[in-house]
């Protein structure tokens, strides 16, 4: 072994020193050296060729923990040493003994120096042979670095690499959690992993504002009843502060809460509050066996992990709601009552829901899913309207409700009634989001409302210019007053029959024998041998028998007046039918009354007669002013008899 | 009435109505006036034929003729540029929009608004 040896070996301790030479037993008895060597802030002993302490720094002393004894210590400073696992070191043992038995340095062994108050510390020696000015092995010199400081480093970095990754392992839980449990699952693991804790619990404003156990890491069941529904905030509470009690006997607490807590074996603990949408909803729970001291990180952390938590729980409640309103939708959907549009504006791309190809009544393939394919397929009728909610939608963020009259390719019409909301980048307006459902059958029944209403309307004012008409005829050319009052009412009267019979066959038509026999009936004998009426059943339509029951009126008037039923053995006889396949006739002919005269002017019967049935039955009306009575026939084409139908 | 005997002097008016009564009577009305009566058409049919055929001034016109709207001739006449109006039952909302702006009068008519409506679109001529 030359000296060139020791003396590279040396380097690596020499450097820290900020030596040049190797130490030599007068090098470091010189009062220089001794003074560098006090004053240095690390400790350093050395020892003889048989490990008795020759010297210490005051360092060395401070590590130890007590003032070492020089001649009488060997090895070591300290009082007693441990392997960096724990178990006990015999000083004989220990790194500078091994220098010294084997004189060679040692290096990269760590070992625990316990002081004599127990405290702990870690330290990495470097012990070194050293030799005289003649080469002789003389001793050896210790270095002794406190590893404690080095140590709590590495461990807080420990902590806080456990830390995050407790926060990160929470965060990708709760991102992933399908239900409330897999949240409050989540949240407990990180809260006992991050925080170090004993035990760990996560509470919940019920429905009713009370605050219950959600879920919980090894409490008792006992536990959890006593002190259930204890809260320290309101569920109103806007901006609740953490609480941290680091011994519950200590504390303001309750002597019940404290009863419970003790019982439970618990002496610190703490409430932190999870806020979601700015209120509280309720809060987690750490609970430590022993007094703790809650560390200004700790409860920064704390906080964290009820900020994710609260995230998480708004996250859950908005994600059950919008899938409940979801589910809603896909069932309304499905049943083919709303379809939902989603208009892509710059992309000028709509997207449809299948419901709503089946409410346009089209395939997937005849959308081109543009705008203008769209407003294509608006009704011209609705078109203005749509495009002008539509403008005022995403110009002023007007609401956009509107009843659209599609005109779907298949022929068929559909009312849609359809709302939406824009959704804006900044100002401008990017997507419109609506939900559409079909009215059709609203819209048809309005239609069929508004329908019945101008009917009527019609047929009220038609029937009124026909009175008009009718008064008009009653007393133009007749000689007295009484006489034309006496014919208007009758003709009034007649019309006013006729309605009657449609209203009550709610104008579905009337029974021809009907007409006649409410013409005839006044006029009719006891036992009804002056009339004869027979045909087959014949109804007619709501015109057809308003013109047929007036010029029935005229007949039977004029037969009342100047025909057969002025006399007793008068007779009238209506028979109607289509003989022999020819056009259907109803024929009037009068017999027994006195003898016919043909009229010398047209009154208001022949005009009905020969004209309005002309005019509105298409019929034939032939008028035989026969000596023996007047014979009346009337063919209809069957174009007429087409809208009557056989009836009762 | 003096007056209004000649307020139509000459004027030839298309009469459609269908109800028989009602068309007498306006006939005898117009002819009153001094118009020419061209018709009275009483359905859809004869109508777009006379229509077709014959020369006049003015057109009077009911809506509904029994169940059949006489919207299909109104259209043809506007498209021809021929004045027109209704008088009917109907008012303007059972109707389609774009006979909202024509002249309309409800059945039973006032003559001399009726004569004052024609007289309007179609002024009496000066020879």
């Amino acid at each position: 072994m030359g000296t060139g040896d020791q003396m590279a070996s040396l380097d690596a301790f020499n450097q820290p020193l900020g030596l040049k030479a190797a130490p030599t037993l007068e090098l470091l008895a010189t009062p220089d050296y001794r003074t560098i060597l006090d004053r240095l802030p690390s400790a350093v002993y050395t020892t003889d060729t048989e490990g008795t302490l020759t010297y210490f720094n005051p360092a060395a002393a401070e590590l130890a923990g007590r003032e070492p004894r020089l001649g009488t210590d060997k090895w070591c400073v300290s009082w007693k040493l441990h392997h960096p696992d724990g178990r006990p070191m015999p000083l004989s043992d220990c790194p500078m003994a091994t220098a010294l038995r084997e004189q060679r340095p040692v290096r990269g062994v760590e070992i625990i120096a316990e002081r004599p108050n127990g405290e702990r510390v870690p330290v990495l020696p470097f012990p070194t042979p050293f030799y005289d000015g003649a080469g002789r092995f003389a001793g050896a010199i210790n270095l002794l670095v406190d590893l404690s400081r080095l140590k709590a480093a590495e461990r807080q970095v420990e902590r806080h690499a456990s830390e995050q990754a407790a926060l990160y392992r929470f965060t990708d839980r709760l991102y992933r959690a399908t239900s409330d449990e897999d949240v409050y699952a989540a949240a407990l693991d990180a809260i006992v992993d991050a925080l170090g804790c004993d035990r760990a619990s996560v509470l919940m404003f019920d429905a009713r504002g009370v605050l219950r156990f959600v879920g919980s890491r090894g409490l008792s069941e006992t536990y959890c009843r006593a002190v259930d529904g204890h809260s320290p905030w309101r569920p109103t509470d806007t901006d609740p502060a953490p609480i941290f009690i680091d011994d519950i006997l200590a504390s303001t607490q309750s002597e019940a809460l404290k009863q419970a807590v003790t019982a439970e074996g618990i002496s610190a603990l703490a409430f932190i509050p999870l806020v979601s949408d700015g209120r509280v909803v309720g809060k987690f729970m750490t609970y430590h066996d022993k007094t703790h001291h809650f560390s200004e990180a700790e409860r920064a952390l704390a906080v964290t992990i009820a900020r994710q938590l609260g995230f998480a729980v708004a996250k859950r409640r908005t994600e059950t709601e919008l899938r409940n309103s979801l589910e809603r939708l896909k069932l309304a959907t499905e049943a083919g009552k709303v379809g939902l549009w989603d208009w892509d504006i710059p992309g000028d791309r709509i997207l449809w829901t299948d419901s709503l190809y089946g409410l346009h009544g089209i395939d997937k393939g005849e959308f081109t899913q543009t705008f203008a394919d769209w407003v294509g397929m608006v009704h011209p009728e609705s078109r203005g309207t749509v495009l002008g909610a539509i403008d005022r939608a995403l110009k002023d963020d007007a609401p956009y409700d509107v009843e659209v009259r599609t005109a779907g390719r298949d022929g068929r019409d559909t009312w849609l009634y359809t709302n939406a909301v824009v959704l804006r980048d900044g100002e401008r307006p990017v997507r419109m989001v609506g939900a559409a459902v079909d009215i059709t059958s609203r819209k048809q029944a309005e239609q069929q409302r508004d329908l019945l209403v101008a009917e009527l309307s019609h047929r009220v004012k038609n029937t009124l210019a026909t009175v008009v008409s009718i008064a008009r005829q009653s007393f133009g050319k007749t000689a007295t007053i009484e006489t034309a009052r006496k014919s208007f009412e009758g003709r009034l009267r007649a019309l006013a029959q006729t309605h009657t019979r449609l209203a009550e066959a709610n104008w579905g038509g009337v029974p021809l024998a009907t007409l006649v026999a409410d013409e005839l009936t006044p006029y009719r004998v006891e036992d009804g041998s002056n009339l004869s009426v027979e045909g087959p059943a014949i109804s007619f339509t709501a015109k057809q028998a308003v013109v047929l029951g007036m010029a029935l009126h005229e007949l039977a008037t004029n037969a009342a007046k100047y025909g057969a039923l002025t006399t007793k053995a008068g007779r009238v006889a209506v028979h109607w039918g289509d003989a022999k396949g020819g056009p259907f006739t109803i024929e009037w002919r009068e017999s027994g009354g006195p003898p016919v005269v043909a009229p010398q002017h047209s009154g208001f019967g022949r005009l009905l007669l020969e004209r309005a049935l002309a005019a509105d039955l298409r019929g034939a009306v032939a008028l035989d002013f026969r000596p023996e009575g007047l014979v009346c026939r009337i063919t209809l084409p069957l174009e007429s008899t087409e809208g009557a139908q056989p009836g009762r | 009435m003096a007056e209004l005997r000649s307020r139509l002097a000459g004027v030839r008016v298309f009469v459609v109505e269908d109800e028989f009564l009602v068309s007498i009577a306006l006939e005898d009305d117009l002819r009153e006036a001094g118009a020419i009566v061209v018709g009275p058409f009483n359905d859809l049919g004869s109508g777009l034929d006379g229509a077709a055929r014959e020369a006049f001034d003015v057109a009077v016109l009911d809506v509904n003729l029994n169940g059949t709207m006489i919207y299909p001739l109104a259209d043809e006449l506007m498209a021809r540029g021929l004045p027109l109006m209704f008088l009917s039952g109907y008012t303007a909302a059972d109707m389609p929009q774009r006979f909202a702006t024509l002249p309309r009068l409800t059945k039973p008519y006032d003559l001399t608004r009726l004569i004052d409506a024609i007289a309007r679109l179609a002024p009496p001529r000066e020879d």
